[in-house]
């Protein structure tokens, strides 16, 4: 009797349970379907978001975790307009919520408050209006505040400075006033994160404010106040011309203060005053260390504290005096010619290159015979590592996480090619380069570091630079890289991501069937022998389907030809879910057409007397 | 004794060193490591960028070939005067875009010696044009092997005629 009502009991339980589980997924599906019918959108973005499916996992733009909770909701340049409703607040598990660039207009709900696991919020470029919720601050573990170039009014709420996460903040391009916080999170925050306000105060802005005694003379490089809005009637070419001219002033007023500052600073011998201690110097958001500085946080450049070694120099793990880890590259010697501003320059270069995905260039150290780089620390290592060099104790990498990856590499590389202005090629595109911090969200490492040592992209060279495997065709044969060779290497690193192999040994198996690699991936893609590629560190846990599309990317980027190879913002929408099926289907058609072509006798095999295809051949190599 | 084939991977006109007679000698061959047959202790490029063969894109054998391709990039570069660094690409492209085919050797070659040239020149020129385009073939087994070409450098050119038409498309089928 006692066993027949505990088990009714459990059988009850479970039946609660079921429901429950499905009510989740729904309201979360019914959340964003809310925000579709308040949205307008012309170009059918949301046309997939079907309140109709189980959950919104399917829908596009939209990404899921193992739970099938939503954690990202990504629709950048995407047209929209209308308002934002409320209930985005029942999304728990959202990570990124991305809405920039459109024409979405109204208040930022203060719901956003309740997305306690939010990581990233970028609504800028669009039309908000009304203030900066102070629910925001409850977001703890935010760490990209990006509300710029929107119609945002009002102060900045003093809560934001408990987000100690915060690592990028933009609310540039507002009509926001009051004070601006210098404290907690803001500390670290520079004019350019408020540039362009109606009326903001504050010793960061340089302008003080009303009722408050002067503070002390500001440092030297900070800027004059931003241009205040003129009021009411005034006339939109005025207008325009004003912002255009302040514009201008507020991009040259730093450098300019910057090099008065240097003239006036003693020339810097390192060895001469052991003792003293650097200014802080930041550049924008860059910070100059002093030798001595980086030399106790990685214990004198340590043996043991060897991250890793590359064409560019060593890679240390260290730690900073605040107590944060950061990874020091000391770029090798002989590579680095130029002058102090040029080295200057080019760093400044790369630390605009801001991005999610992209590995942050924190500071940088410059003596007469030491040139480092100061990136954060990656906790969890790079591609290459966890496939390959894990510990025991460390899951392998699952099939949402190696999406996840290949994503948001792409995304990274996308940005360094289409939003940088210079563009950026990488150079260097393989699994390891691809960093991973601790929720294992990609990190795109090792960029602009070519232009940085100096390489001349017009001439020749023999210097080492590339992994074999990973380098396009046509750099081998020209010497000249272009954004598809970074598609290519890209390309190569989706296979090492789905085999877990390296491309050597990749290569070495297509060698053995007589195949080029490439060829025998399609063969195998061709044949559905799917298990001989993955990884069978997966244990057959993935989506044949999944695993198909993301093969078809990776030989899509590879292809012999760039021309050929898509852009990686055009790989970017095919892993989003658009446009994939018909990028294949026709290069399917040019493959059976080539494949006719080389079918034919060729030319020259009349006079080509082939007599050493069956001699081994001793194989030499070596740097010049 | 028979001595076994060497490859030697870097062939580019840094690596050719000119004597007083301004005669031919490879060099760097005292920088070169013998790998052993299927190790993986070759990992990094070694070769120079712009002279070396494209599938090593995507395989890891090393075959006389390479230094087939990197022979041809070195011809074309003697002959033009520069790194034919455009050439190259427009071979590897689609078989429809190879527009380097129409291009006339005559606006290939270096402009810097004396003009006009003689026909003895001219032969000269084609055939070493011609020799270093099928070098430069994608497909490695189209390459010629280097005894064929040292055949072919001391034969004669019937198109020399023909110079200020030709265009480098023809001379794949000499």
């Amino acid at each position: 009797m006692e066993r027949e009502l505990w088990g009714s009991v459990f059988i009850y339980w479970v039946l609660l349970a079921r429901p429950l589980w499905l009510v989740s997924a729904n309201m979360e599906g019914d959340a964003l379907h809310s925000l579709r019918t308040n949205l307008q959108d012309p170009n059918n973005v949301l046309q997939s978001w079907d309140p109709t499916l189980v959950n919104p996992c399917t829908w596009f733009h939209v990404t899921c975790n193992n739970d099938n909770s939503v954690i990202r909701v990504d629709l950048g340049n995407a047209v929209l307009s209308g308002q934002l409703v409320p209930q985005l607040g029942q999304l728990k598990n959202l990570q990124y919520l991305e809405l920039y660039s459109n024409n979405i207009s109204g208040p930022i709900p203060n719901d956003l408050g309740n997305l306690t696991n939010l990581v990233s919020l970028d609504l800028y470029l669009n039309r908000f209006s009304g203030p900066i919720p102070e629910s925001l601050g409850k977001l703890s573990k935010l760490r990209f505040l990006r509300l710029n170039n929107n119609s945002l009014t009002g102060p900045i709420p003093m809560p934001l400075t408990n987000i100690t996460a915060l690592q990028v903040l933009d609310l540039s391009n507002n009509q926001l006033s009051g004070v601006v916080p210098d404290n907690g999170s803001f500390s670290l925050f520079t004019p350019i994160s408020f540039n362009n306000n109606l009326d903001l105060c504050g010793p960061v802005t340089g302008h003080p404010c009303p009722g408050s005694p002067p503070f002390s003379p500001p440092p030297p490089f900070v800027p004059p106040s931003p241009i205040s809005a003129p009021e009411g009637n005034s006339a939109t070419g005025a207008i325009a011309g004003g912002v255009a001219a302040g514009a201008a002033l507020l991009f040259a007023a730093p450098a300019i203060v910057f090099a008065w500052w240097r003239r006036r600073k003693p020339q810097e011998f390192f060895f001469d005053v052991p003792a003293e201690e650097d200014p802080e110097v930041h550049l924008g958001q860059l910070k100059r260390f002093s030798l001595r500085e980086l030399q106790v946080a990685t214990d004198t450049f340590s043996n043991k504290n060897i991250l890793g070694r590359g064409g560019f120099g060593k890679v240390y793990k260290g730690r900073l005096t605040d107590g944060s880890l950061v990874a020091v590259k000391r770029l090798k010697e002989e590579r680095t010619p130029g002058g102090e501003l040029q080295f200057q320059t080019e760093v400044e270069m790369i630390s605009m290159a801001v991005h999610r995905n992209l590995l942050r260039l924190r500071g940088f150290c410059m003596t007469p015979t030491e040139r480092l780089l100061v990136y954060p620390y990656m906790a969890n290592g790079s591609v290459a590592s966890c496939l390959r060099e894990r510990p025991a104790h460390q899951q392998p990498l699952d099939w949402p996480t190696r999406k996840r990856i290949a994503l948001g590499s792409a995304r990274g590389l996308s940005y360094l090619h289409d939003h940088c202005d210079p563009k950026i090629i990488h150079r260097d595109v393989k699994a390891a380069n691809i960093l991973l911090d601790e929720e294992f969200e990609a990190v795109v490492g090792d960029f602009g570091l070519a232009k940085l040592m100096d390489y001349k992209d017009t001439h020749v060279t023999t210097a080492v630079r590339g992994t074999i495997g990973h380098i396009a065709p046509e750099y081998l044969s020209t010497g000249k890289s272009s954004e598809k060779t970074d598609v290519f290497g890209y390309g190569i690193m989706l296979l090492e991501l789905i085999t877990g192999q390296r491309a050597f040994d990749l290569a070495r198996l297509a060698n053995d069937d007589d195949v080029m690699l490439l060829d025998w991936v399609k063969g195998l893609l061709k044949e559905k022998k799917l298990e001989m590629l993955v990884d069978p560190d997966l244990h057959s846990n993935y989506i044949d389907a999944e695993v198909e599309q993301l093969i078809q990317v990776a030989l899509l980027c590879s292809q012999g030809s760039p021309m050929d190879r898509p852009k990686m913002s055009e790989v970017v929408r095919m892993l989003e879910g658009d446009g994939l099926a018909e990028r294949w289907d026709e290069w399917q058609k040019v493959e059976v057409l080539r494949q006719e072509v080389e079918l034919a006798p060729h030319p020259n095999s009349d006079w080509i007397v082939d007599s050493t295809e069956n001699l081994h051949a001793v194989e030499l190599s070596g740097p010049r | 004794m028979v001595v076994p084939p060497i490859i030697h991977c870097d062939i580019s006109s840094n690596n050719v060193l000119l004597d007083s007679q301004y005669e031919a000698h490879v060099s760097d061959f005292w920088t070169v490591k013998i790998l052993k047959p299927g190790s993986h202790t070759w990992t990094e490029f070694a070769g120079t960028f712009g002279y070396a063969a494209p599938e090593l894109a995507q395989t890891m054998e090393v075959t006389e070939k390479c230094d087939v391709f990197s022979f041809g990039v070195l011809s074309l570069e003697v002959i033009m005067g520069k790194h034919p660094g455009n050439f190259i690409s427009s071979l590897l492209s689609s078989p429809s875009a190879k527009i380097a085919y129409n291009w006339p050797l005559i606006d290939v070659l270096d402009e810097r010696p004396p003009q006009p040239p003689k026909k003895s020149i001219v032969g000269d020129a084609i055939l070493v044009a011609s020799l270093a385009v099928s070098c430069l073939s994608e497909t490695p087994s189209s390459r010629p092997t280097m005894e064929v070409s040292k055949m072919l450098m001391t034969g004669k050119s019937p198109l020399a005629d023909q110079f200020p038409m030709i265009r480098l498309g023809q001379l794949l089928y000499h």
